[in-house]
């Protein structure tokens, strides 16, 4: 009986993890897509292999055991088996084999530890805040990506030239938020009061997913992000368009959208290059908005910026996204949305 | 200090309650063993485990609930089953409840019951100690799930990580609870850490030496030094989060420069530990019985043992090993990788030596056998995924998925919770007298196998495919909704299980006695009657051997083979069936004699105050001063009342010191009481096996 | 006992004797046990074990707060306001105390209960007199301008001494109970045991304000 569960339990094991491994899943730390996630890959992958086989013989020793040792009807219950009480030989065995394999896994781990924290030459470097419930990236001045004086400022979407490495320096304005796009290396907390660095890269051009990785509040399930990877041109139509301030819009909905920016409290969190540039001190920090249309998600990256119904409800009621620390100055007419919608479209 | 009285015999064995018509301050010393209200006052160990036992298998009923609820929340992406605030709330409490409330209580229950009848001994060292451990745990678990009622329950994971805990972020009272709250079963834990270590290294049997010791008591009493030394670091860590809050301290205030690590160094300090803490027990139960059904001996006593100690001392060197993403630095990273690495060495040692005892012996395989077998085969892959997590740069991509969760699933429910209903079934005949049914036991068994591994295998693959634990939510096209909602199925047919068993014991107490030795023992407690008296033993054991009791049993002959002996004795007069095969009732047996502590009033005081104190500190300092009051009010009335109620008036020890002279008046009266005093036995024997005089 | 007498007492098959069945056996001291160490102050031992981690982690907070450097800081730091020869001599005091601590013991083992209650009141004074200067030495700070919320050293300070003073007053309140016990004639010879135990205690306190007083007071930041 033990024998045929176990068998189909391996079975369906076998089974399952076939089945999970073929779906498309964005967040695969088992697909690396850059060196910093393929280099803890190689690492692990060789780790699943030695616990396979231990897994393999001790399982195989327990169910052949199970069924050879099993007691059997016509036993007589009073014959006992010898009395063994052990064996030093083996048990020094199954102590320095053990050991002989960890120590084997060890001398490869090790290294790679130092390896990972180490900054990497030429790195475009951006500065990270994770903060409830989002994520802000600050580029400065480097002119070997053709970023200009001013740099630039965006939020939950990370742009990267693909094949390039990217250095982030982590810092939290509130709790713990963890950084992690799973295809292109492993997690790093960001800490109050700390200041992290983290490496990630991309080999291809692509949208690689990613979230907050430790717990932070209610909305800690949408804290989500993008990298978003770019060859040589799109990177540099990128960082054009990014440095060039939107132009105020002066008449129609949008202008309207303008005014009502500054009446409804939105300049009182919520930064436009050229336009609002006064943030009260004491407001909770918001995501820059000079180029909110430049990116495809917003809210923590759970939203389609595309879709303009979801902007729409977002406005009509921020607290769409639970524990979302966005207020309002006051409910918003639907004609006040859409005056207010049509000014952010202005905002490329 | 032991205070003697006289007790016919029939007192002992019965229960029949003696009429004391002594007010102790406010109360009459109450003296029943029988009846409901002896469960309030008992300080018998066996009722103080079955106490514990039952408690931790209501709060396993609650906390399955939480489970169920997260697990319909997850069952597909975007669910609406539960607000965030309230996901939240239930993967706290889950997670709390499961190790704070349930893993390590039934552990103490185990503890209790066995370790005295498993040395020999009458009891604990401290048996009303041992009832206010008790009564602090309930109680202490009640006061964290009033939290429900009073605006919410604690919100921010069991591991409750600053700045997040802080007021500024968790306005609520939830996390006060949640501080207060484990601080009162972390005095529950300490206490009980003291008492059992006490009586482990104190009220061993005469032979009974260390290396005869089962495993079990050697495992738990790892445990409880673990315990000792780790309850105080979380101590420290939870008063000083309750001093932010309620008092404005800065230590975890980020903007004063503190630096939210600290909180957590010092809660895995603390909780590494605590999952040794969780297992090591349950590893002793299985080491009891896997020799059991396999009628030999365990394979490898003493490595057993050295590698459960080495586990103990290892286990404080691993802490970090949950802070590989936390920013600690390379070298701090580097080093705790290694000694994670490590760690598996011991813990392999054992898996094997389970496997060697499996090796050519005869198994039956009872439910507990197949939980025990269970727990190896299930333990594994939780170690092997915990070597796995050794690897620190993957690691990076492990920690705080759904594989650290499936990991720690498979240790805890794998491993403890499955040596848990291993001993739970062992031990049933011991503890009530009759079996749990074997047939409806089978079928609990594996619908819980199946319903285990359905719920947590697939939770490996959806943590390496990116699923981060804590989220309320997933969005779809993650990859992730088959496996969780098999996961979902898996949880269900765990709830399932549990129904059945509860089923088993709502119908097993109809099933026939089971005798003293239903399973052919190995170790002292199946020596003497099921349910023991409350005296545990009619004969002093003693211990010539390891498993002494099958020693008594059986001999070797000259192949050697062994062989059943002619005939043995009980320890305890049995019932009649239990003296087939060659079982002799013990003979000359004066149980009045034996004078065991009687019960009390002021554990249950004491313990009544601590809540009431936590309320307090959160609502009116009025309600502390009262709590204040009970506590110290209750310690006045244990340190007065004598450990063994004296029936008649005061008793003087036998062993005083003949040639003292008294100095003064005081010591002179206190001489003529003793002297004016004829309680003790004719032959001088005024001892109690157990003493309960705390300083003050 | 020897291990094979024991073993030779093994109910196998023979009718035990009368008094097989009693706990232990009436002949040995009152406290037999297995280590010989009576129960309690074996609990004793282990719970100053659990105490050593206690403040373990107290100190351990407060040595990595004073370490830190914290921009714009608040009020002084603690280490500016240590009035050494004062606390030196408050100190010695505890020192003392667990000199006349010893003295009680060693009064009430020569059955002298008169002494003893001399000593155990003197060690309770002392106590006392330690505890007056730390509450002196607070309102002092206070007075300075540091408060327990003023920042973070601060705050780990008074907790881990005032931690130490509530340790050092619940000592007191155990030896004004002991001598309580004792004017009642409650302390038996056999239990001046339980003077040696509240002594244990005493002196662990004593030795970890030693170790307080050298880390966080004479070794500058």
């Amino acid at each position: 009986m033990a024998r045929r569960s176990k068998l189909v339990l391996l079975v369906l094991i076998v089974a399952l993890a076939t089945a999970g491994c073929a779906a498309n899943a964005p967040q695969d730390s088992l697909d690396p897509a850059g060196p910093f996630a393929k280099m803890l890959d190689n690492l692990f992958m060789p780790v699943v292999w030695v616990a396979v086989a231990v897994f393999i013989l001790v399982e195989g020793a327990i169910v052949y055991f199970v069924v050879r040792y099993r007691r059997r009807a016509e036993d007589d219950d009073d014959e006992l088996p010898v009395q063994l009480h052990g064996s030093t030989k083996l048990e020094i065995a199954w102590t320095i084999l053990p050991a002989l394999v960890l120590g084997l896994v060890a001398v490869f781990t090790i290294p790679v530890v130092f390896d990972l924290n180490a900054k990497p030459a030429g790195a475009l470097e951006v500065s990270v805040t994770g903060q409830k419930f989002w994520w802000g990236y600050t580029y400065g001045a480097q002119p070997a990506f053709g970023i200009e004086e001013g740099g630039i400022v965006t939020a939950n979407e990370l742009h990267i030239p693909a094949g390039q490495p990217v250095y982030l320096t982590l810092t939290s304005p509130d709790v713990i938020h963890s950084f992690w796009t799973p295809r292109l290396n492993g997690k790093r907390d960001v800490v109050p009061g700390r200041t992290h660095t983290w490496s990630i890269q991309a080999y291809e051009p692509g949208v690689y997913s990613g979230q907050c990785a430790e717990f932070c509040g209610t909305a800690h399930a949408n804290m989500r992000l993008k990298v978003v990877a770019h060859d040589q041109g799109g990177w540099d139509d990128w960082v054009r368009q990014m440095q060039q301030p939107p132009i105020q819009p002066l008449g129609g909905p949008a202008a309207q959208g303008f005014e009502l920016f500054t009446q409804k409290g939105c300049a009182g969190c919520h930064r436009v290059e050229g336009a609002f540039e006064a943030v009260a001190a004491e407001s909770p920090p918001a995501p820059d908005l000079t180029h909110l249309f430049s990116r495809d998600c917003f809210a923590g990256c759970i939203y389609d910026l595309n879709d303009r119904n979801e902007l729409e409800a977002w406005l009509r009621n921020p607290q769409r996204k639970a524990g979302s620390l966005m207020v309002l100055g006051g409910p918003l007419t639907e004609e006040e949305i859409d005056n207010l919608s049509a000014y952010l479209e202005t905002l490329e | 200090m032991a205070l003697t009285e006289e007790r016919t015999p029939l007192e002992l064995t019965t229960g029949e309650e003696s009429v004391v018509e002594k007010p102790l301050g406010a109360f009459t010393r109450p003296s029943s063993n029988e009846g409901w209200r002896s469960w309030l006052t008992t300080v018998d160990h066996k009722k103080i485990g079955i106490l514990y036992g039952a408690t931790a298998m209501a709060f396993f009923a609650i906390g399955g609930l939480e489970a169920l609820l997260i697990r319909a929340q997850l069952a597909q992406p975007n669910g609406q089953v539960l607000s965030p605030e309230i996901y939240n709330q239930m993967f706290t409490m889950h997670g709390t409840t499961m190790v704070f409330l349930v893993i390590m209580p039934m552990l103490a229950a185990f503890s209790n019951y066995l370790i005295p009848l498993m040395i020999g001994a009458r009891d604990v060292a401290f048996p009303r100690l041992n009832a206010f451990s008790y009564w602090v745990f309930l109680f202490g678990g009640l006061f964290l799930y009033s939290s429900f009622f009073l605006g919410g329950a604690p919100d921010n994971g069991w591991f409750n990580y600053a700045p997040n805990s802080g007021v500024a972020y968790s306005p609520g009272h939830g996390i006060d609870f949640w501080t207060l709250g484990l601080q009162i079963t972390g005095i529950a834990s300490l206490v009980g850490a003291v008492n059992l270590i006490v009586t482990c290294l104190n009220m061993r049997a005469p032979g009974m030496t260390l290396l005869r010791m089962p495993v079990f008591v050697w495992m738990a009493l790892v445990a409880q030094f673990l315990l000792l030394f780790a309850i105080p670091v979380i101590t420290v860590a939870l008063f000083l989060l309750m001093f932010d809050r309620l008092f404005g301290a800065n230590f975890f205030n980020v903007e004063a420069g503190a630096d939210p690590l600290l909180w957590q160094h010092l809660f895995w300090i603390f909780g590494h530990p605590e999952v040794y803490i969780l297992i090591l027990p349950a590893f002793g139960i299985v080491s009891e019985v896997i020799p059991a059904f396999a009628r030999k001996p365990l394979f490898g006593y003493p490595f057993m043992v050295f590698s459960g100690i080495a586990i103990g001392f290892m286990g404080w060197g691993v802490w970090a090993h949950h802070m590989f993403a936390s920013g600690v630095g390379p070298v701090s990273v580097a080093a705790f990788s290694l000694s994670t690495m490590f760690i598996a060495v011991p813990t392999g040692v054992k898996i094997f030596n389970w496997i060697g005892t499996l090796w050519r012996g005869k198994l039956t395989f009872t439910v507990a056998m197949l939980f025990a077998v269970g727990l190896v085969s299930q333990f594994t892959i939780g170690g092997l995924s915990g070597v796995m997590h050794s690897v620190a740069p993957h690691d990076t991509q492990q920690t705080d998925t759904y594989f650290v969760v499936a990991h720690f699933h498979y240790v805890l429910f794998g491993g403890s919770m499955f040596g848990i209903f291993s001993g739970v079934y062992y031990w049933w005949p011991k503890i009530f007298g009759h079996k749990l049914s074997e047939g409806i036991g089978k079928l609990h068994f594996w619908v819980m196998f199946a319903g285990f591994n359905l719920t947590f295998a697939p939770m490996h693959i959806v943590g390496l495919q990116g699923q981060p634990r804590r989220t309320a939510t997933y969005p779809e096209g993650m990859g992730w909704d088959l496996m969780n909602l098999l996961s979902t199925i898996g949880s269900f047919l765990i709830a399932l299980s549990f129904l059945i068993w509860v089923y088993n014991v709502v119908r097993s107490r109809k099933n026939p006695h089971a005798g003293a030795d239903p399973w052919d023992g190995r170790t002292l407690e199946w020596a003497t009657s099921s349910p023991p008296p409350v005296h545990n033993f009619d004969l002093e054991p003693t211990a010539g051997h390891l498993d002494e009791w099958w020693h008594q049993k059986y001999e070797e002959n000259e192949d050697g083979r062994p062989v059943r002996r002619e005939e043995f004795t009980y320890l305890s007069q049995v019932d009649e069936p239990s003296l087939s095969r060659g079982g002799r009732q013990p003979e000359g047996v004066d149980v009045s004699k034996i004078h065991l502590p009687s019960p009390s009033y002021w554990p249950i005081v004491i313990a009544l105050g601590l809540p009431l104190v936590g309320y307090g500190l959160l609502y009116t300092y009025w309600l502390a001063a009262l709590g204040g009051l009970l506590i110290i009010g209750g310690i006045v009335g244990l340190g007065l009342e004598p450990s063994v109620d004296p029936e008649a008036g005061h008793d003087e020890h036998d062993d005083h010191d003949p040639g003292h002279e008294p100095d003064d008046g005081q010591e002179a009266e206190l001489v003529a009481v003793g002297a004016g005093d004829g309680a003790a036995g004719p032959d001088g024997t005024t001892a109690a096996t157990t003493t309960d005089s705390e300083p003050t | 006992m020897s291990v094979s007498e024991q073993t030779a007492m093994a109910p196998t098959g023979s009718a035990p004797d009368a008094d097989d069945h009693i706990a232990h056996d009436a002949a040995a001291p009152a406290h037999h046990t297995s280590t010989g160490l009576s129960n309690e102050k074996l609990g004793m031992w282990l719970f100053l074990g659990s105490e050593c981690l206690l403040f373990g982690g107290l100190i351990s907070a407060f040595l990595l707060y004073r370490s830190k450097d914290v921009e714009g800081m608040t009020g002084p730091a603690v280490g500016d306001l240590y009035d050494i020869p004062f606390t030196s001599v408050s100190s010695f005091v505890l020192l003392m105390s667990s000199l006349t601590m010893v003295l009680s013991l060693s009064a009430i083992q020569r059955a002298d209960h008169r002494r003893a209650r001399t000593w155990m009141l003197t060690t309770a004074m002392l106590g006392a007199s330690f505890v007056a200067g730390q509450v002196y030495e607070f309102t002092a700070f206070v007075r300075e301008g540091l408060g327990y919320t003023t920042n973070l050293q601060s705050s780990a300070f008074y907790t881990l001494t005032g931690f130490h003073g509530v340790h050092v007053t619940i000592g007191i309140l155990m030896l004004v109970s002991l001598f309580v016990m004792s004017l009642r004639g409650r302390l038996s010879a056999e239990k001046t045991e339980t003077v040696e135990i509240v002594g244990l205690y005493w002196h662990f306190v004593d030795i970890v304000w030693i170790i307080i007083f050298t880390l966080i007071y004479l070794i500058p930041a």
